[in-house]
């Protein structure tokens, strides 16, 4: 019988955009469905490229569209070689096809993502652009699974739609093994739980994917955002968003 | 659950460094800057100074240098902390070295990368603000082709400064990184001030870029021309 996995996530403006009047262009969505052949748990992260006006609609078209085509399509992507392709022409499609509806360029839908998947104690993890994705093993250790992928730059980084793309997009998979939890957050949330001069993370991200043990995810999702708009924002200008998921 | 246990401490995060924004002014200290101008542009440098150090966030981002050229290139000012900067002032004299000057403000923002780097600071794309009154009496083709490089490869934001009607626009327009490589051009000693308010409001704004942003600069007062 395979585990069952818990996930929380939030997202909140941050405060370079509240001056600014910017709508946050983080965006977080997390997808369970229970099918005969197990239970697919999915949580993903977009952060929409401050730039373009619509990033937010892009983040959020992303972090739906990946999870569900990753529910369809969980088993034939475990086995195939070119993962990152198959999944990249996936979301250049749902794009391509907002970006028409709407006449605009599809770059104006710019933005990072991360995303991780689990179904009979098999996992997908993949990441594009900057923010953190991090592990957490059954010794209550926390480890980066995916370092931020930015330019030489802090202003710069990868996005859904640069066009070095393929190479962008890093894919991890195989099985759950010693993995217990795991957590993904954009980069203004990394200010304050990723140290840039070690590469590693905060051991307080151990004591939040933990959360999940003790709180519903109704509760968790409410601390996060009670945290990010409390504390975690005040370090940076940019919009924090973090996503958690938690064997339970 | 209560709430009440899901809460952070500020203890439990990391106090990263804060992203660096290295600017480096490289000014014209030639002889034909001699009298109001070169007291002008002291006055100048100082205010854009001052000016950082009052911003909340600039302060604590933006590194400045000062290389001034004359018959030689000098570093006036390495990069530091604005907080740990005095400002030696600028004495007009000889030629008009301006290829050594570039050559050496490039090299003091390359040396300062590295140090960025070998630290583990973040850091935005560099920037060059050239100033001159005149043209160039060395040879300017290395720097000219450094400028060039970094900044076909985004590396590097030159503004080109032409100060009153005697600066060799055809030369400054090489170096600019700018649209057009369009040249800014201060109309006389006076206006400096306006100039370098509108340097330091533009750097605040830099400063506080997050990633696809395209930093949108304020507009230049109308005592700034644009040499096209």
């Amino acid at each position: 019988m395979s585990d069952t996995w818990k996930s929380a996530s939030a997202y909140v403006t941050g405060r370079g955009h509240l001056t600014k009047n910017i709508p946050c262009q983080d965006r977080t969505f997390e997808l369970v469905s229970k099918h005969s052949t197990g239970v697919f748990y999915g949580l993903s992260l977009a952060d929409g490229a401050g730039s373009y006006k619509l990033s937010d609609i892009g983040a959020e078209i992303v972090t739906k569209e990946i999870l569900t085509y990753l529910k369809s399509n969980f088993s034939n992507l475990l086995q195939v070689k070119n993962t990152s392709k198959k999944i990249i022409n996936n979301i250049e499609e749902q794009l391509a096809k907002e970006a028409k509806n709407r006449e605009i360029d599809i770059k104006e839908l710019s933005s990072t993502l991360l995303f991780v998947v689990i179904k009979n104690d098999k996992f997908i993890v993949g990441h594009i652009g900057d923010g953190v994705i991090g592990v957490l093993d059954k010794d209550n250790k926390i480890s980066v699974l995916s370092h931020p992928d930015n330019g030489e730059y802090s202003n710069s980084t990868f996005f859904t739609t640069t066009d070095s793309y393929p190479d962008r997009l890093r894919i991890i998979k195989g099985n759950i093994v010693d993995s217990t939890g795991f957590i993904l957050m954009s980069d203004g949330s990394d200010e304050s739980l990723y140290d840039s001069r070690t590469k590693e993370l905060a051991p307080v991200n151990a004591e939040i994917i933990n959360w999940l043990n003790v709180g519903s995810s109704k509760e968790v999702k409410s601390a996060l955002e009670s945290n990010l708009n409390e504390i975690i924002k005040h370090k940076t200008h940019d919009d924090c968003s973090l996503g958690i998921l938690k064997k339970c | 659950m209560s709430n009440n246990l899901m809460v952070l401490r500020e203890r439990d995060l990391i106090e990263n460094p804060t992203t660096r924004l290295p600017v480096c002014l490289c000014l014209d200290s030639s002889y034909s800057m001699n009298g109001a101008p070169i007291n002008e542009l002291n006055k100048g440098v100082q205010y854009f100074f001052d000016a950082i150090k009052t911003d909340e966030i600039a302060r604590y981002s933006v590194e400045l240098a000062v290389v001034s050229f004359n018959s030689e290139a000098e570093t006036i000012s390495d990069f530091s902390s604005v907080d740990r900067q005095t400002i030696t002032l600028l004495e007009a004299d000889g030629a008009t070295s301006m290829g050594e000057g570039v050559e050496l403000a490039l090299d003091l923002l390359e040396q300062r990368k590295r140090e960025f780097s070998n630290k583990g600071v973040d850091y935005y794309q560099p920037w060059l603000v050239l100033m001159s009154d005149g043209g160039p009496t060395d040879n300017i083709s290395t720097a000219v082709r450094r400028v060039q490089e970094l900044s076909s490869k985004k590396k590097l934001t030159v503004f080109s400064v032409a100060i009153g009607d005697n600066a060799d626009i055809t030369v400054l327009k090489q170096f600019s990184s700018m649209k057009n490589n369009l040249v800014l051009k201060v109309k006389s000693a006076e206006h400096f001030k306006e100039f370098f308010e509108w340097l330091s409001q533009s750097v605040s704004v830099a400063s506080q870029s997050v990633p696809g942003d395209k930093p949108s600069l304020p507009p230049t007062p109308p005592v700034i021309e644009i040499e096209l």
